[in-house]
Formats: C-alpha cells, structure tokens, sequence
C-alpha cells in the first residue's frame, strides 16, 4: 500500500505485482517482475536473498552495492530486517488492518492474491 | 579485499541499547530465559518442506537441564519463522499456559534479535554475541492502558500512528525497544511523508523491499 502511495507521490506508476512476483510457499522463491522503480530487480533479489540468508545472499548484495552504493545498501539492509521483525510483531499480535487503509487494501488485495495468506483472517471483510 | 559495510551510527546505538537489556530480567522472564529465548531465536529458520516443526500441544512443558521446556523453545521458534501460522485460537491457547504478557515478551524478545541479526547478515557481518545473563527476579509489572481491540492479545487501546505500533505493547519496556529500532532503521519522523529526499533510498524503493519481504513472510498486514 504504501509502494503505492509513494510511487503516486513522485509520479511513478508502481507494478504492484512485483510485491508478490511467483511467490510460492516452499523455499523456491522468485520475482521477476518489474516494479517500476528504479532498481526493483536488484532491490528485489537483495530482499529476497536476505530473507533466505543462503548462498545467493552475498552475490545479490554486490549486484546491488554496485549499482546504488553502500549507504544504499545499508538502507536496503535496514528495511529487510526490520520488516521481517515487523511480520512477527503483527502476526504473533494478530493485529487488524488500520482502519484507514482497509478501503484502499480492498483495491487489490484480491488482485495480487494477498487474500490468500493466512492472517488475512484478521481483518475479516477488510 | 572484503568490503565491509557499517550500520549507520544511530543503528548501531539503539541496537546495543537494546541488546544491553536482553540479559537482564524483563517483566516475566528472567535474565538467563531472555538470553535462551534469544537464542533460541536467532537459532530458529525455515524448515524444509519435509521437515514439520513438531505440534506445540505434544511438547513437554517440563525443563530437563536448559532454561526453556521444549515446549517454550519451539514456540520461540514458531513465533520467529512461522507466526503467520499463529491463528487467534493458538494464541489464545498459548497464552492460557504461559500468560499473555510472558508470551508478548516472549515475542518481543524475538523482533529485537530478528531485526539485529537479519540486519548484520543482510551487511554480510558477524552476528553480536549474545549477552550475559544477569541474575535478578522478573518484576511483573504490567504496562496500563491495555484492551481488547480485536487483536490476539490485549494491547494499547489508544495510539497514534498504524496499529503495529500497539501490537506487542503488553511487553511494555521491550516493545518500546524495538519500536525505537523500527524509528531508526525504517522510517525515522518520515512515516506519513511519502517523499523521502534525504536517504540514499527514496521512499518506494524502501516501500518496495518492505513489501516483497512481506510476502515472503506470508504477512496480510
């Protein structure tokens, strides 16, 4: 949602698909689609890589050092981590969607098939 | 030559202010539980497909010799790689065994190290070590102004910003840690300024990362 919202701020028109890619549930994850902003390959196969923390880790992370620079990196650093403390802080809470986003969720929730992840069963109708 | 990445200064001090408490007695947990649940934590990844994490319910909630029952140990571990898989009736069963406020400890415990680990591994640095335990009883409080706002467990019932910033508030002094390393490793003062002009990222290539990881993780919210 907020991909959204900040691409229309600077007048870029975001891919959401790209959030989702072929995201499946076993540990063969891909994305190949573009996001519309600049770098989402890289940006992708970096956060991708950081949440598998295997061997495709390091390779990721100089493809995008090489591109965007280390303070860069670091952000990307950041936000992958965090984010992945975010999931767990919502999820083991069991959290609803905010109020004010759920009419803009509806939009494409069904669409990028998010309805589909198990703790979408907390916010009923979002 | 290996190219070592630094984590920024501000990073970096509310991470060891965060680690520093790990070790010492929390609100339901001794010091010597925090630091097994952390590492019980840091320990913890996806299993394989063929590899089941074992039902909670069949889980012995007695100690043989470590800090944690195995019972405890894996619902660390389910909280850390699996929490999408933690339904209200789960929760709800958890917490009628352990208390709702050691389970969001517990949780607590499991962000702080999760968002510290996953950042110096995503730099391709070492991992800190964990720190000492020290002794003490846990001092039992529970924070105020907690309700039932429809979430798994009791939280803040009045906030300002997204509900996440409520979401493990019934851990009180923990939750206010890893809230501070949210502020700074993601949006600092800028949460509702959808233009960021003074990083190396602009704001959806951030928005872009927090996203696709999310759905890694399988995460509606």
């Amino acid at each position: 949602m907020l991909l959204g919202l900040s691409s229309n701020a600077v007048d870029v028109e975001a891919d959401l698909a790209a959030v989702t890619g072929n995201v499946v549930t076993s540990d063969v994850v891909t994305s190949d689609v573009d996001a519309g902003v600049p770098h989402a390959e890289l940006l992708s196969a970096f956060a991708e890589a950081a949440w598998r923390r295997d061997e495709s880790l390091p390779p990721a992370r100089a493809a995008l050092l090489a591109a965007v620079g280390d303070e860069a990196v670091v952000e990307a650093a950041q936000t992958v981590a965090i984010f992945r403390s975010l999931n767990i802080a919502a999820d083991s809470s069991g959290i609803p969607l905010d109020e004010s986003w759920r009419g803009l969720a509806a939009e494409f929730v069904s669409d990028l098939g998010l309805d589909q992840f198990p703790t979408s069963a907390n916010t009923p109708g979002y | 030559m290996t190219h070592t990445l630094q984590p920024n200064d501000f990073v970096l001090e509310v991470s060891d202010a965060a680690w520093a408490e790990l070790g010492r007695p929390g609100a339901h947990w001794a010091g010597a539980q925090r630091v097994a649940i952390a590492a019980a934590a840091r320990a913890a990844s996806p299993r394989p497909l063929w590899d089941r994490a074992p039902d909670l319910a069949e889980l012995s909630r007695e100690h043989s010799g470590g800090e944690l029952s195995p019972f405890v140990a894996a619902l660390v571990e389910r909280v850390a790689v699996e929490p999408s898989s933690l339904t209200r009736d789960h929760v709800h069963a958890i917490t009628d065994e352990i208390g709702d406020a050691a389970y969001a400890e517990l949780a607590s415990i499991v962000t702080q190290v999760v968002s510290i680990d996953h950042h110096a591994a995503a730099l391709g640095n070492e991992l800190r070590p964990l720190p000492a335990a020290e002794a003490g009883a846990p001092h039992r409080r529970r924070p105020e102004g907690l309700a039932d706002v429809g979430g798994h467990i009791e939280m803040t019932e009045v906030i300002e910003g997204p509900n996440v910033r409520r979401s493990l508030s019934l851990a009180g002094a923990d939750h206010e840690r890893w809230m501070m390393l949210v502020f700074a490793m993601y949006s600092g003062s800028q949460f509702g300024e959808m233009v960021w002009t003074d990083r190396a990222l602009t704001r959806p290539q951030v928005e872009l990362l927090a996203a696709r990881t999310s759905a890694l993780n399988e995460c509606f919210y």
